[in-house]
């Protein structure tokens, strides 16, 4: 495989603007297939916007996205969901008032509607989730809004992991546990990798993320200033000092 | 269940209802002395009795295996653990005796039921789009009104009868829906409010003003069904037969209403059926999670823009069903039955009978009809009384009368 089929998603030149205020500037990466990606940088850099106009919100105002060499840039945002993209939405965004099964079952809905009705398929998903997430399952029944932060945390991957997806994108998912948790939560995102599944990475907690990762961005101001190998960022004085409380 | 079991079950309920119904209905104070008359509460109990069976077989026929694969599939292989709210032989008890009462009803009750189930019915509809898509919309009146001047509109111009009329205007009132959904697409909460309120004057005003056409303030008369081609009026139409002139029975002005019941309650037996099913099916749970969090909906690849659309069409093809049974009933429509207050009471009724509740909603929708009935005398107060009634129930029952309860699913060996 030459390194143009192992590109499953690249960025060229992606700009993108709230209104009258641009983001992000000029933004080139590339995802390949079977990596952990990891996307760090300060408060307001732009990650979180990155991973929204990977989804058409807001739209990019200039550059390309494709996704395993197929253009996505203008598509709309539920045929992008479809075309094997599963976003775990920073602040999870869960649907509280469902339970945690139908929260995984909504999961389904990028697929074909062929696949959906399938019981074994859906059978098998189910399980999946159940071996990633034991402490989820047990409370399968339960109303999401019930959950712990980091139940529910496990919820919105487990939801997106429903759909198959070649490419997993994550914001933020160590927001606002504990520590303990973290590291839980990341040994699972290795685990969901090695069964296959790319991972995009965007954190503000760099020093784990580039811990699981093989390789790394650093956004800033909108710009990617720079990027490596995941070791290599972790060993770095810039990255150390500017974003690992580095000593 | 075996014949010989079934006909026990029956049996029992009919017993039953024949023990109840004998004192209810059949001892007579007669001057100083009680008589005894046998045939009405053998009317009803034979009524339950043979509501009872049909009820049985009817769910036996379920079981076939044609019909089986039918119900499968609207069960989306999703075993359900939890025992439902009421199992299906009580939901059979509780048509029959609903069947039964036209029989012991006078004609003025006999309206107000109709008029509760009208209120159900539309209250079921609103409830897909408020309770369970979370759009809330102020001007429902508005598929209402569609719904019962596409029938007397229909019917003066185009010859519509009642039975094509039910079809045509739930399709014409989804039209109105999708139209006024196309451009409230983008808004949320309050302004999708102000807008829907707005629509539903809109179309009360277009009807109170094309004099030409709609008759303006002074209304237009609607037909009565007809029942298999008869007509149920006391002279018939060009070239149509009464009822009692083919039967040769005398004429009974209640059969107009009997059958506008009957065939009402069937209609909302079935709605209530299938909006039950309609939340367990990928598209009741797309409408749900749009109410929770609609950029997660997003993200998950559900097209916002259909799953709103097809709430707001679903939700106005109710009402205009609704409409055309209102239509029937009244003989006549007019603006004025299609004001603003309409539309928050159809709203109270979804508010009080729990949000999402379909169960709810339909009690709700007879409480608040009957009540309003039995407090005709303070009418100068109903509606203070109604606003405390809210007062009240916000408080102690916020999720109103029966809160919609989830549904479990367990990974069973058809999921």
């Amino acid at each position: 495989m030459n390194a143009e089929e192992r590109r499953l998603l690249v960025l060229e030149g992606v700009r993108a603007a709230y209104g009258a205020v641009p983001v992000l500037h000029d933004v080139t990466l590339h995802v390949d297939r079977g990596e952990i990606v990891t996307l760090i940088g300060a408060n307001g850099a732009g990650k979180s916007t990155l991973l929204m106009t990977l989804f058409g919100q807001p739209r990019a105002t200039a550059g390309r996205i494709l996704f395993s060499g197929q253009e996505m840039t203008a598509l709309p945002t539920h045929r992008i969901a479809r075309l094997g993209i599963a976003q775990v939405p920073e602040g999870r965004r869960i649907f509280p008032a469902m339970t945690v099964e139908e929260n995984l079952i909504l999961g389904i809905t990028p697929l074909t509607a062929r696949e959906q009705e399938d019981p074994g398929l859906r059978a098998a998903l189910l399980e999946h989730v159940r071996s990633l997430f034991p402490r989820l399952w047990e409370r399968h029944r339960q109303r999401a809004g019930t959950l712990s932060g980091g139940e529910q945390q496990m919820l919105a991957i487990g939801r997106a992991l429903m759909s198959r997806p070649r490419l997993l994108l994550l914001d933020e998912p160590s927001l606002g546990l504990a520590p303990l948790l973290i590291r839980q939560l990341f040994a699972v995102l290795r685990r969901i990798a090695a069964e296959g599944t790319t991972i995009f990475l965007v954190e503000q907690n760099a020093n784990q993320a580039l811990r699981i990762a093989d390789r790394g961005y650093v956004l800033v101001n909108g710009r990617i200033q720079m990027e490596g190998v995941a070791a290599d960022l972790l060993a770095d004085g810039h990255v150390r000092q500017a974003y690992l409380g580095g000593h | 269940m075996s014949i010989a079991a079934s006909l026990k079950h029956a049996a029992r309920w009919g017993g039953l209802t024949l023990l109840l119904s004998l004192p209810l209905s059949g001892w007579m104070l007669n001057g100083y002395q009680v008589t005894t008359t046998w045939h009405r509460p053998l009317w009803l109990a034979g009524g339950v009795f043979v509501g009872t069976l049909l009820a049985m077989a009817l769910a036996r026929l379920l079981e076939m295996p044609p019909l089986r694969k039918l119900r499968w599939r609207m069960q989306t292989k999703i075993t359900v653990t939890r025992r439902p709210a009421l199992p299906a032989w009580e939901w059979g008890v509780l048509l029959t005796i609903a069947a039964t009462l036209p029989l012991w009803l006078s004609t003025y009750w006999l309206n107000v039921m109709i008029l509760a189930l009208i209120y159900a019915v539309l209250g079921l509809g609103l409830n897909i789009v408020v309770g369970l898509a979370g759009l809330l919309d102020l001007g429902y009146v508005a598929f209402y009104a569609v719904g019962a001047y596409g029938y007397a509109l229909g019917s003066q111009y185009l010859g519509l009868g009642f039975w094509t009329a039910l079809p045509f205007c739930a399709l014409l009132a989804a039209t109105f829906g999708t139209v006024l959904g196309f451009p409230v697409l983008r808004m949320r909460g309050d302004y999708l409010a102000i807008v829907t309120l707005g629509f539903g004057e809109i179309i009360r005003l277009l009807l109170n003003n094309g004099t030409e056409i709609t008759g303006g303030p002074n209304g237009l008369p609607a037909p009565a069904p007809t029942l298999f081609g008869l007509e149920l009026t006391r002279v018939a139409g060009q070239g149509g037969t009464p009822w009692h002139t083919f039967f040769n029975v005398t004429y009974n002005p209640n059969l107009r209403a009997v059958v506008i019941y009957m065939v009402l309650l069937a209609f909302l037996a079935l709605l209530f059926f299938c909006v039950g099913r309609l939340q367990r099916m990928p598209i009741g749970r797309a409408w749900e999670a749009l109410r929770e969090d609609e950029i997660a909906c997003r993200s998950l690849g559900i097209n916002h823009v259909t799953v709103k659309l097809s709430a707001f069409a679903m939700g106005a093809a109710i009402g205009g069903i609704g409409g055309v049974f209102f239509a029937a009933a009244q003989g006549f429509v007019n603006p004025t039955s299609f004001t603003f207050f309409e539309s928050a009471l159809i709203l109270a009724v979804v508010v009080l009978g729990g949000l999402g509740s379909s169960g709810g909603v339909v009690v709700a929708a007879l409480v608040i009809n009957i009540l309003h009935e039995l407090l005709r005398e303070f009418s100068d107060y109903r509606v203070l009384v109604f606003g405390m009634a809210m007062v009240v129930m916000m408080i102690w029952r916020p999720r109103g009368l029966l809160s919609m309860r989830r549904q479990f699913f367990a990974v069973g060996k058809n999921l």
